[in-house]
């Protein structure tokens, strides 16, 4: 069974440690993006099977990501938006963009498992 | 000498004072060296906090993963996983040693408790427990500064450290008010209990903000039982009072009504308030009594609630109080609430009551006059009445029939007569008479009206009134913006200001039309006299007036008899036989010679024999001699007015055209004018002297 590849956005770096380890733990494997900049290279360099975005990120927020992944790469990549809660107008232009699926924070990495696995499932689908 | 004394003396006073010159380098060096020190220590200081961070965020990098590990190990993983771990444990134990590094899993572990959930949550929390960190926030907890007391109790709240409640509580009454409101979300935090240990043992005020935030907390505890909150209605402090009435109220215990009745007498306004809040969700019938009983005695604020409590929960038997009150209560706010409690209590019981209006008497009891010259009192009376009184529907509907009636009194009374009224306009026009205006245009002021009636309802009979009258002045008012040909010449400054608007308009329009025939309007008497006339006069006396029309004399002189014009203002010669001239046009042959040669027809032209017009300018000329004084000329303006070169020009051509007047006029120049105007008028008085008395002599020769 081929390991997928999740890019994971994530400027926390606590937060992006602690996922990536448990995703990992999970069967991925992960490359951990600090800020847009670095999404957007990761993206050219090597594409992901899904790519796991918080919203608030240094250069490039979440949400651009999601447009420069929709628009400029034309590229139906399977987007797991993160954003804290309350963040409801963040969450919904990133869906009007093309986001696929959203995880408040805090999250629950357990969840997130849950998650990555039904959209990959999805998209093969 | 002694003079010496005194002058010499203040000199001693300014000498310079003596300086160790020793004393100023040490103390210079001792500046710079105290300097130094300080730049050091600045240095030292900002480069140990560097060094710190740096430490700081190795020392997370190097225990994050380790700190997920702990986190998401299983035991049923495999055998090096595990050996991997307790290595990992044994690493961690050693490192816990290190006041920094469990600074730094300490901060590890709060960061994470924000950013996780779920079970991964939960594994922090032992974690902490579990390393051992919590014995750092107990520690602070003895500190005697209450920033690192308020930190410790946080730490231990936040990592849900259960057993730290017993040691959290004792701060819930502390002196200091920032360990206090900490202590008390600790305690509610942290135990079911903390809320009834905190309303039994508070002392201090409970701000609303912080009322807010333990209900907050309670709200979040999964699986809350709330106590009775009814048992803290009778604390000794009013803020544990009102938040056990707010508490019963969000939790909606009803078992409290016994207390809540009773807590309408109490002295704190704000509880009483809150209980008649409770007591209007609860719907508590039982309250009537006592809700009664109380209004007399509470304020605004307080008799607003009791009146909706009454709402809720009043019957018919209670309509009596509540009409009472809303006939005799002081305060406006009151007496609405209790007429909207009123109609809560039995719908449509309390409608609004006002005199019936008798339309027909109040339109016969209103002149026309008063109609038209109060256009917009009664409006703006009748929305006062309405603000105070509230009587909407009966105004408007007062209105409505009211301004149909005057509508139809003001079409009666002024019927508008559409021939006279754009005749008339017509008049108006030409000159621009301000004053004249209200009389012509009679429905201008209807439509003014209803304007300014805009913001009311109309029925649908004045709609169609105001639809026919507003199409009457459309028309009329498009017909003067109509250009009309006619005046194309006629300059309007200098027309006069005040008109009689009795005039006959027909006679004005075809007199106007005449204008375009020949201009003389540069002649300000004439065009006076002109104006005169044609505002006068009617037509057939204009016609009738005319003392030279030259077809008619030169028909006359040939024996023809003058045909009766059909249409004197037409253009066409051949209907006419003489087209119209204005009177004043007698006063010119170069009028005649221009109307002569410019529009005359050919036919006509040949039918006027040369001769015939010279000997008619004689004898125009000879009989005007007679009867008229000289006058003035009609080039006298251009005298006036124009320049030299001109008025050389027109003294060349005067001697062939000019009459009497213009004798006169060169004499008058040949005396007063400047050269070279003076001499070319002493020769044109001369040839135009010898071409009249050669036509004097020819026309005595003739007739003799």
């Amino acid at each position: 069974m081929d390991q997928k590849h999740i890019l994971l956005a994530e400027d926390d770096e606590m937060l992006a440690t602690l996922l990536k380890y448990r995703l990992e733990k999970a069967g991925f494997a992960v490359e951990v993006a600090r800020d847009g900049r670095e999404v957007r290279e990761a993206l050219k360099t090597n594409r992901p099977d899904i790519l796991v975005c918080d919203i608030m990120m240094p250069y490039y927020t979440g949400i651009e990501t999601v447009d420069y992944v929709r628009k400029e790469l034309q590229d139906n990549l399977p987007i797991i938006m993160l954003s804290t809660a309350g963040n409801e107008t963040n969450v919904l232009n990133a869906f009007e963009l093309g986001a696929d699926d959203f995880i408040a924070k805090p999250v629950s990495p357990s969840e997130l498992v849950v998650r990555i696995n039904r959209l990959l499932i999805k998209t093969r689908a | 000498m002694s003079i010496n004394w005194l002058t010499y003396l203040p000199v001693s006073f300014i000498d310079p004072p003596k300086i160790h010159t020793s004393l100023v380098w040490d103390l210079a060096i001792l500046f710079a060296v105290l300097s130094g020190v300080y730049f050091l220590v600045i240095f030292l200081l900002r480069s140990r906090i560097i060094r710190r961070n740096k430490t700081i965020r190795e020392l997370k990098l190097e225990i994050a993963p380790m700190i997920s590990n702990f986190l998401f190990f299983e035991q049923d993983t495999n055998r090096e996983e595990r050996e991997e771990y307790i290595t990992m444990k044994l690493d961690i134990r050693e490192r816990l040693k290190d006041p920094a590094s469990r600074m730094v899993m300490t901060q590890v572990l709060l960061d994470l408790r924000k950013d996780v959930s779920g079970d991964a949550r939960d594994r922090v929390f032992a974690l902490y427990q579990d390393l051992g960190l919590d014995r750092d926030a107990f520690a602070k907890l003895k500190s005697w500064r209450w920033e690192r007391v308020s930190q410790g109790i946080l730490d231990l709240t936040e990592m849900r450290v259960d057993r730290a409640y017993p040691y959290i509580r004792k701060f819930i009454n502390d002196r200091r008010s920032v360990i206090r409101k900490q202590a008390q979300l600790a305690s509610v935090t942290l135990r079911a209990e903390g809320i009834t240990y905190f309303l039994d043992t508070a002392k201090y005020r409970i701000s609303e903000w912080q009322q807010l935030k333990l209900l907050e907390l309670l709200q979040r505890r999964e699986a809350f039982d709330p106590p009775r909150f009814k048992a803290w209605l009778t604390s000794e402090n009013s803020d544990v009072v009102l938040f056990a009435l707010r508490l019963i109220r969000h939790y909606r215990q009803t078992d409290a009504e016994a207390g809540l009745i009773a807590l309408l007498k109490h002295r704190n306004s704000e509880i009483k308030n809150a209980s008649l809040e409770c007591i209007r969700d609860f719907c508590f019938s039982s309250a009537k009594p006592a809700l009664k009983e109380v209004f007399r005695h509470s304020g605004e604020e307080s008799r607003i609630l009791i009146l909706d409590a009454l709402a809720q929960v009043g019957e018919d038997s209670d309509m009596e109080f509540v009409s009472g009150i809303a006939a005799k209560d002081k305060s406006f706010i009151v007496r609405s609430k209790a007429k909207s409690v009123m109609n809560s209590i039995a719908p449509d019981s309390a409608l609004p009551e006002f005199a019936r209006i008798d339309t027909e008497q109040a339109v016969e009891e209103k002149l026309p006059e008063e109609v038209v010259e109060s256009e917009t009192e009664p409006v703006a009376k009748r929305e006062s009445e309405m603000v105070a009184e509230s009587e909407t529907e009966a105004i408007a509907e007062k209105e409505t029939q009211s301004y149909g009636e005057e509508l139809l009194e003001i079409e009666v009374s002024e019927p508008i007569d559409l021939q006279a009224t754009t005749e008339t306009e017509e008049t108006n026009l030409l000159a621009e008479e301000p004053d004249a205006e209200e009389e012509v245009h009679p429905t201008v002021f209807d439509l003014d009206e209803l304007l300014a009636r805009a913001d009311h309802e109309f029925t649908d009979e004045e709609l169609e009134i105001f639809d026919v009258c507003l199409w009457e002045e459309l028309d009329d008012i498009l017909s003067d913006l109509e250009p009309q040909p006619n005046l194309q010449y006629l300059p309007l400054d200098f027309l006069p200001i005040v008109q009689d608007t009795a005039v006959a308009p027909a006679a004005t329009s075809k007199a106007v039309q005449a204008k375009d025939w020949i201009d003389l309007n540069f002649l300000p008497e004439v065009v006076s006299e002109k104006e005169e006339v044609r505002l006068t006069e009617p037509v057939e006396d204009e016609l009738l007036d005319i003392q030279f029309t030259p077809e008619l004399e030169a028909r006359e002189n040939a024996g023809e008899p003058s045909e009766p014009s059909a249409d004197p203002y037409s253009k066409d010669p051949e209907d006419t036989g003489v087209n119209a001239l204005p009177e004043d046009a007698e006063n010119s042959l170069l009028a005649y010679f221009e109307w002569d040669s410019e529009i005359l027809p050919p036919e006509n032209k040949e039918a006027i024999a040369p001769e015939d017009l010279k000997d008619l300018e004689v004898a125009y000329e000879l009989e005007r001699t007679e009867e008229d004084t000289p006058g003035i000329s009609i080039f006298q303006e251009y005298f006036e007015q124009y320049d030299t070169e001109s008025q050389l020009i027109l003294l060349e051509e005067i001697p062939g055209v000019g009459g009497t007047k213009e004798l006169h006029l060169l004499q008058k120049l040949s005396k007063t004018a400047p050269e070279p105007v003076r001499s070319k008028a002493t020769k044109a008085l001369d040839k135009l002297s010898k071409r009249l008395n050669a036509s004097a002599q020819k026309s005595n020769s003739d007739s003799q």
